[in-house]
């Protein structure tokens, strides 16, 4: 159906479009996409920052998240971005079937960051720590989620791009690969703000 | 060569991914949400005027149905027919033709974008049928009272409503983004900035307000979901939670949308004024300039919508400061508007009128937003009328004035047929002469210190000497919304019954002028325009004609195959 709907640009001779140089529409797409989730985040974090200035009590709130487990996270996803790169890299060399296999380690090391998380949620979930026990768990579940959905958005798209790489049949789609290694390392950058903010702080501020 | 796809009517009319087609689908949406919005205006103004009296079509507006109604107006109205009106509708179908491109850089995201914001407004729509009915905190959605079903009495309907506005805020942003990139990456030959018109500059300061404005007031829609939901307390001060929090994610947000509303209006009447003045604007850079410096100030003066919440006093001062410097640049804008128009040779066609119109009216909005600005006069005000007065005075303009302006312009080339001239017209009297009778006794009315956010102020003895004109009031909101039937009896029958339009009826220099009209799909014949001059080069001395096209050499579909 996609070759009926869209405009065919390739059935007109000429396109002389007027571009930055190197810019393609999809990259640019993504920088402004990413622009506008760092809003978001910075609503949510700027908020959070606000309330936990006024709350040095939350530090003992802190204590209870898992900061092994929160470690090892942030392992998993810098390593995932690792390996995206290494795949945006081979796809750019001609290597589709290589780069399906980096993206496959980026995904299952995506995946592990999820089951972590998951682990984590249910062992806070059995000491009776609900997003409605307090504020600050109110602001653990609601950051944490969102990030987590993001990286099961990220997931999603590697999975699709893998699924085709693997079949060297990416074709149109060379592009996405970089395009979502972008995107994947600003999911993994936000991380970068959560884990000191959410696990690390763990002194009372003014006492 | 196809130029003619072979398009089921699903692909053609429902799913399409033309950018005319889903700006035509925008358009007739935001009509569609604006005959509700206009029925709660109505029902507003009735329980103003006669209330606690059955009003005819509804019933009696008791004092819960009035919060349900005043919330919805406000969302309806701003959400699903000024965003559709203003950004979505004109940036959809003027982008591509204006800058020469064939279609959207991303055509599919676009098609989404309208399915996204078609799925909000049916979730808005559901919240009646729900228990507890819709939400009735104000379209402002001001915590606690958004927060908690055991203020209002509606749960389920307040998750709707947030549900419904996250989405066609993320909706609107994947358009904004879309927009963007085509100016950006898909400008044909010879199309540099200072050649693109003023209506494509504009239509982008708004969507880039907006998708840097919209993420806060999406975390603070999150943050309300979760105290919905889960039970948190976000906003809840007995939770811990802190309600003001809310007014600062919302007006964080809410003050650069009132821009977002009032950008695309400004590029129309600058355009238009352009072509029915024969003048090229006066200043393009400088308004550039100007709308640069009010998209940076924009972000900084949300805290005026919140004098009266017993904020720092401290910080009171800067945010006046920054709401009184705001003027500046849209005064500098103003006078350009003006000094276009100076010496022009005018002729008052209907997009004319109600670019004139836009202007008369506008300006009474701006100057009693300084009153506003200043926290001394604003602490008195702020609750009264006064408020309601200045706002619609900004809004309708924007929205209505700017959007009638813009479907009168454009309707030759979105249907290939001229509207009644005679009809349009009246439209347009009729419409500013009421819209003037309703909302200014506002201004008298607020002054004399009537609050507003009540239902029945006949409960009040203190505003019995508004009764007559809250009743005038009403009278003339009625006959302004029924002359809006003129309209719509204009808009759909001239689909079928008006005169066929010419190429470029207005003998107009911008490219989309130069396809056909209705364009086909596509566009363009087989080659892009190539762009050799400004947007606004009429009326040039030693020429014969008082405008040149900015394409002189495309040959359109003339040479096709």
């Amino acid at each position: 159906m996609d070759n009926v709907t869209a405009v065919d640009h390739a059935e007109y001779e000429v396109e002389d479009y007027t571009g930055p140089a190197g810019t393609t529409a999809g990259r640019l797409g993504v920088w402004i996409l990413i622009s506008s989730e760092i809003t978001i985040f910075a609503g949510l974090l700027g908020s959070y920052i606000l309330f936990r200035l006024f709350h040095p009590e939350w530090a003992e709130e802190s204590a209870h998240l898992n900061i092994v487990l929160g470690t090892v996270n942030t392992m998993l996803l810098l390593t995932s971005n690792f390996f995206m790169m290494k795949a945006s890299t081979a796809v750019d060399q001609g290597d589709q079937k290589k780069s399906a296999k980096l993206m496959l380690i980026t995904v299952a090391l995506g995946l592990a960051f999820l089951v972590v998380k998951g682990f984590e949620y249910a062992a806070e979930f059995s000491h009776g720590e609900f997003p409605s026990k307090n504020t600050f768990w109110s602001f653990y579940f609601l950051l944490t989620g969102l990030h987590g959905t993001h990286i099961l958005g990220g997931l999603v798209a590697i999975t699709i791009l893998w699924a085709k790489a693997k079949n060297n049949a990416l074709g149109e789609l060379k592009g996405r690969v970089a395009l979502t290694g972008l995107y994947w390392s600003f999911v993994e950058v936000v991380w970068v703000f959560l884990f000191p903010l959410l696990y690390l702080l763990r002194e009372g501020g003014a006492k | 060569m196809s130029q003619e796809h072979h398009q089921s009517f699903l692909t053609k009319y429902i799913f399409s991914t033309d950018h005319k087609m889903v700006a035509k689908q925008f358009l007739l949406l935001a009509l569609a949400m604006a005959v509700f919005g206009g029925f709660y205006a109505f029902l507003i103004r009735w329980e103003l005027a006669y209330p606690n009296q059955p009003a005819p079509f509804f019933g009696v507006v008791t004092p819960d149905k009035y919060n349900v109604i005043i919330t919805l107006h406000g969302t309806i109205m701003l959400f699903f027919v000024g965003m559709p009106l203003l950004n979505a509708f004109p940036s959809n179908f003027l982008v591509p033709l204006m800058i020469g491109a064939r279609d959207m850089a991303f055509p599919r995201l676009n098609m989404a974008s309208f399915w996204m914001t078609f799925v909000a407004a049916i979730l808005l729509i559901s919240s009646f049928f729900v228990p507890g009915g819709p939400v009735a905190g104000g379209w402002t959605g001001y915590a606690p009272l958004s927060a908690s079903s055991e203020f209002t009495g509606v749960k389920a309907g307040a998750v709707l409503w947030i549900l419904s506005l996250a989405l066609i805020f993320i909706a609107s942003s994947l358009g904004g983004i879309n927009y963007l990139v085509t100016v950006v990456t898909m400008r044909a030959k010879g199309m540099t900035y200072s050649r693109v018109p003023l209506t494509v500059w504009f239509l982008l300061a708004a969507a880039m307000t907006f998708f840097l404005a919209v993420g806060p007031i999406l975390a603070g829609a999150f943050m309300l979901l979760m105290d919905n939901v889960f039970g948190t307390g976000f906003f809840l001060p007995g939770k811990g939670g802190e309600p003001l929090l809310w007014q600062h994610l919302f007006w964080f947000f809410g003050h650069p949308e009132v821009y977002v509303l009032f950008f695309p209006t400004l590029g129309f009447v600058l355009d238009i004024s352009a072509v029915f003045a024969r003048k090229p604007v006066f200043g393009q850079k400088l308004i550039i300039g100007s709308t640069v410096v009010a998209i940076a100030l924009s972000f900084i003066v949300w805290a005026h919508h919140m004098f009266q919440t017993g904020m720092n006093p401290t910080l009171v001062t800067p945010f006046a400061i920054t709401t009184i410097l705001i003027s500046v640049p849209f005064a500098i804008i103003y006078i350009c508007m003006f000094l276009t128009i100076h010496n022009g040779s005018i002729s008052l066609e209907p997009p004319m009128l109600w670019a004139l119109g836009f202007l008369a009216t506008f300006l009474v909005g701006g100057l009693t937003g300084i009153f506003l600005g200043a926290a001394g006069a604003d602490i008195y005000l702020h609750g009264t009328y006064f408020v309601i007065a200045h706002f619609h005075y900004t809004m309708f303009p924007s929205v209505f004035f700017g959007g009638y302006a813009a479907i009168n312009y454009w309707y030759p080339k979105m249907f290939g047929r001229m509207l009644n001239k005679t009809a349009a017209t009246i439209h347009f009297v009729l419409t500013f002469i009421f819209f003037n009778c309703t909302f200014w006794p506002l201004f008298i009315v607020g002054m004399g210190g009537m609050v507003r956010r009540i239902a029945d102020p006949s409960f009040y003895p203190q505003f019995s000497p508004f009764v007559h004109l809250n009743i005038f009031a009403t009278i003339s909101a009625m006959c302004l919304i029924a002359t809006q039937t003129i309209f719509l009896w204009n808009f759909f029958s001239s689909m079928k019954n008006g005169k066929k339009a010419e190429l470029n009826p207005y003998q107009a220099n911008t490219l989309e002028w130069l396809a056909q009209s209705p364009p086909p799909h596509g566009n363009w014949g087989p080659k892009l325009p190539v762009v050799t001059s400004g947007p606004y080069e009429y009326s040039e001395p030693n020429k014969t004609e008082d405008w040149h096209t900015q394409a002189p050499s495309y040959k359109g579909e003339a040479s096709h195959g």
